[in-house]
């Protein structure tokens, strides 16, 4: 059985691993604009009006998208870091991920039913301008929030 | 919350970080726990052979690049360790105070 000095100094180092993996678990520059890059290319595939945009282009793109999101930047985020995380395990970071996705549904929402109702080419433009600018904020908040759950040991 | 409970295995340094890290994420890869670690690789084959036979941690192998790397998960079974251990040393803590 451990005595006194040994669980501070066992907790200690429980905090310190803590600490050092929020550190190693710094998103690269270029991750999150990757990511508003693919959502600008959905809004545009989503919105775009009949007749500006081919239907073969708009399934590329789609796909592109889809598969730059979920299979090609989480094998970059595996190879660069040594891990892979759960989604938004802490409280933070929890509360953060949920309020994130109210502001995406709502450009692609609107970017479904500009194609719809045939509406203007700038409509799925400045969605997806939003859409990227956006990933870029939210995406660096996020991770702020999650490196602070992993140093609080929350996540 | 665990109840508290003190487990040797978890308790020694190597072994608690490793089940530290591991806790916080989905998997970790044999390189990037030696780095934290700072340790030599069969000094963490032999940590982590340990958390394994005691049905704490997984392991597995996945292609990357040249050769498969390995990647360790941390068991529920180990997480409840974990945590139980947790909460074993924060209760000895408060009773130095």
């Amino acid at each position: 059985m451990a005595d006194n000095f040994n669980a501070r100094d066992a907790l200690a180092t429980a905090a310190d691993s803590r600490r050092h993996l929020a550190h190693r678990l710094v998103t690269p520059i270029w991750y999150h604009p990757l990511v508003g890059v693919t959502l600008f290319m959905l809004c545009c595939a989503i919105g775009m009006p009949e007749g500006r945009l081919g239907r073969k282009t708009r399934l590329l793109m789609i796909m592109g998208a889809t598969l730059i999101n979920t299979l090609l930047l989480p094998w970059l985020y595996r190879m660069r870091t040594g891990v892979t995380m759960q989604q938004a395990t802490g409280t933070r970071s929890r509360r953060f991920f949920l309020l994130g996705m109210i502001p995406f549904a709502a450009v692609f929402a609107p970017a479904g039913a500009n194609y719809l109702l045939d509406g203007p080419t700038w409509v799925p433009l400045v969605l997806g301008a939003v859409a990227l600018i956006g990933s870029i904020v939210f995406g660096r908040s996020y991770d702020n929030a999650l490196r602070t759950d992993l140093r609080e040991g929350v996540a | 919350m665990s109840a508290p409970h003190f487990d040797e295995l978890v308790h020694q340094p190597h072994r608690l970080r490793i089940c530290v890290i591991l806790s916080a994420v989905e998997q970790a890869s044999f390189q990037a726990l030696c780095e934290e670690l700072g340790v030599s690789m069969p000094t963490l084959s032999k940590q982590l052979r340990m958390l394994a036979d005691a049905g704490y941690v997984t392991t597995d192998k996945r292609p990357s690049g040249t050769r498969p790397a390995t990647w360790a998960t941390l068991t529920k079974k180990g997480r409840a360790a974990l945590q139980g251990h947790l909460a074993a040393l924060r209760e000895l803590a408060d009773q130095a105070q």
